[in-house]
């Protein structure tokens, strides 16, 4: 079972990609939950989104303390202490920042992916949703589930108007991810 | 009468709690849908909303001022023989109870989605099995569930219990607030048809109703003989329906291919020597901690409630025959003792077993904080305390000690 | 042992001094740069910002940052165009 907590902030979106990648793990025959837990429930609040996914039914349904990979969505957010608690050794950190960083944003952090998802969104939606780029960002570091599957759940949950924009930030998250790996793990 | 519908699945999606208590109430077919939105349902509102806008939910829509005129809306319409359908949690039952109680007094099949939330005060929007603990006793038959698949065939099976004419009571389904109601997982959906069999047997059965042929009065006033009469039926009817809940879960089996172990779910009891027992969600933390333990080679077991009310006497009793000591994990506490509502009734059930088993109690998730796996084996290291006979804190509060 | 961190036995609390403060000023991507030069002191951007965040100096009105979220309606409200929002910048 792989545990991925992200950390995100009300109304940008964090839940909602999270539970698009649970459908597109569920449509790869996988079994996948998320949920999320408010600091308080109004947009701008951080927000945390647990999602775990297995080859078989997952019955754990509290919050995820000791993550596998950590994904930050909001620079500002990053620099809160508490962001990558408890991330396991040969972690994976997936991040929106504009430049690699030199050293590792957690002690045990195996591989670290940075993207300018703030940048791709303004550019793409016009809007700092960056939750689209930082899926794309996050398939791309961690191939735990083809980009198609997720471009594919994208066309239930996006309407015509946000969809083709939306396509294109996942596919830019996909390329332009910059990642670097901390050697000795 | 078993219907004969073999098990198939028509999509696989994922949904939260809230989307899959509305898939099972589109499944059902109510006639009337009454509902005023409150956190951590609102969503789940919304989309019976749009069902019923996009035309694929034939109902009525009430759109009800506050949630005792929506239950009230039920009444009627129940007593006029319509299926009914509502949602609420804490606050909302606490605004509807005195409608709550006439509901189950009348004997009326409505079937109620609670996502379940603290109560106020202290004020906090944020989960905990206190709302329907609270409204324990008002005769309503509660089912606890565990995950997001079993709110959905809970929904179908709660039908199928209430509009039966033995049992006549009105069915809560509980699911927990935010770690249900918001939590997506993965969903096998049944076909409609499948479902509409499953309910057809309830068609050839008549219940009392409001009509112009047959003019019937609802609640009579009354008195003494009567009323203690109508009391005594109600009691029976709410303990028929363990057996009757549990041969309804067999048929479900049977068509749908899924059952959660009837009034109770039993997970490695038999050769165990400590039982945790709790409902809800948090279960699947106490189970992959007995899985761990196990590895270890440790005894242990868990039980899950999945009926609440009525109790699970009998089987609780069977299952914890000759058991060293018996954990209960509650997410809710009582003002009679100070403990857990679980805790309380467990040591009740299991008064007439020979052995005097002692019972650790746990008091987890109070103000929507998480049952985690560490406080989960803090409580698995009380409980085996009390197997050994060694002094033990009777009641933890796992979040603030 | 169950340790118990307030003084009331039910839920109250002083509403004296400032219990939590939450630092909104985090949750901007954008910010509002106010152009004083073209600022007509009509005190839309003042009477719009839903946090308090705008300032009336007097003559003309600009943010104190502190507070801000960044909803940029101060300048989508300002008839003289006096408020551009750029990009938050990271450190």
């Amino acid at each position: 079972m792989i545990e991925v907590r992200m950390l995100g902030r009300g109304g940008q979106g964090a839940y909602s990609s999270a539970e698009m990648l649970a459908a597109a793990l569920v449509k790869e025959g996988k079994y996948a939950t998320c949920f999320p837990m408010f600091g308080g429930e109004r947009r701008g609040a951080p927000v945390n989104v647990f999602l775990r996914f297995d080859d078989k039914p997952i019955r754990l349904r509290s919050q995820i303390y000791y993550p596998d990979c950590c994904i930050v969505t909001d620079p500002l957010l990053a620099r809160t202490p508490d962001a990558l608690k408890g991330l396991k050794p040969g972690g994976i950190v997936v991040m929106n920042l504009p430049d690699m960083p030199e050293e590792k944003p957690h002690e045990n952090t195996a591989v670290l992916a940075t993207i300018d998802a703030t940048g791709i969104a303004l550019e793409e939606i016009g809007r700092p949703i960056t939750n689209t780029v930082l899926m794309g960002a996050l398939l791309y570091t961690t191939g735990w589930a083809e980009l198609d599957s997720i471009l594919e759940v994208f066309k239930n949950s996006f309407s015509e108007r946000l969809l083709d924009s939306n396509i294109r930030c996942a596919q830019r998250g996909y390329k332009e991810t910059k990642v670097k790996r901390f050697g000795g793990d | 009468m078993t219907t004969r519908i073999t098990p198939r699945v028509e999509q696989v999606r994922v949904f939260d709690g809230n989307r899959a208590c509305a898939y099972g109430v589109l499944l059902c077919k109510p006639d009337l849908v009454s509902c005023v939105p409150i956190t951590p349902m609102t969503p789940m509102v919304e989309a019976v909303w749009q069902y019923v806008a996009d035309g694929r939910l034939d109902a009525e829509l009430v759109a009800a001022d506050g949630e005792i005129n929506a239950l009230s809306y039920c009444i009627g319409a129940s007593s006029a023989g319509a299926r009914t359908f509502i949602g609420t949690a804490s606050q909302g039952l606490g605004y509807m109870y005195e409608a709550y109680l006439k509901t189950a007094g009348n004997r009326l099949p409505v079937v109620m989605a609670l996502a379940t939330r603290e109560n106020a005060a202290p004020d906090g929007v944020v989960s905990s099995h206190q709302d329907f603990v609270t409204a324990r006793d008002a005769g309503w038959i509660q089912i606890v569930c565990e995950g997001v698949q079993e709110i959905l065939d809970t929904m179908i099976m709660a039908y199928r219990l209430a509009e039966h004419p033995e049992i006549l009571l009105p069915v809560n389904v509980c699911f927990d607030g935010y770690y249900l109601s918001y939590l997506t997982e993965r969903v096998e959906l049944p076909y409609q048809e499948d479902v509409d069999a499953f309910l057809a047997p309830l068609a050839q059965y008549d219940r009392p109703r409001l009509c112009l042929e047959d003019p019937l009065t609802v609640p009579t006033n009354t008195r003494e003989e009567l009323f203690a009469e109508w009391r005594h039926k109600h009691v029976v009817a709410q303990q028929k329906s363990k057996k009757k809940f549990e041969d309804i879960e067999e048929e479900y089996r049977e068509a749908f291919g899924r059952s959660y172990g009837g009034q109770i779910e039993e997970y490695y009891t038999d050769d165990a020597e400590i039982v945790m027992v709790s409902m809800g969600s948090q279960t699947g933390a106490i189970k992959d901690v007995v899985d761990s333990r196990r590895e270890k080679g440790e005894k242990i077991g868990a039980i899950r409630i999945r009926l609440f009310r009525p109790y699970p006497r009998e089987r609780l009793l069977e299952a914890l025959r000759g058991k060293k000591a018996v954990g209960v994990v509650d997410r809710n506490v009582i003002f009679g003792w100070q403990s857990g509502v679980n805790f309380f009734e467990i040591k009740a059930a299991i008064q007439d077993l020979p052995e005097n088993i002692p019972v650790t109690g746990f008091i987890v998730g109070i103000g929507g904080t998480d049952c985690s796996l560490e406080m989960v084996e803090r409580a698995v290291d009380i409980t085996k305390l009390a197997a050994e006979g060694k002094p033990h804190q009777e009641i933890t509060w796992l979040n603030i000690e | 042992m169950v340790q118990y961190k307030s003084e009331y036995e039910g839920p109250w609390a002083s509403a004296k001094p400032v219990l939590f403060a939450y630092p909104t000023a985090d949750w901007r991507a954008v910010r509002p740069v106010f152009n004083t030069s073209r600022c007509g002191h009509c005190g839309i951007c003042y009477l719009q910002c839903p946090v308090g965040s705008v300032q009336d100096r007097g003559t003309y009105c600009d943010v104190d940052l502190s507070y801000c979220k960044g909803c940029g309606l101060c300048a989508r409200e300002c008839p003289n165009e006096a408020i551009k929002m750029v990009r938050e910048e990271n450190k």
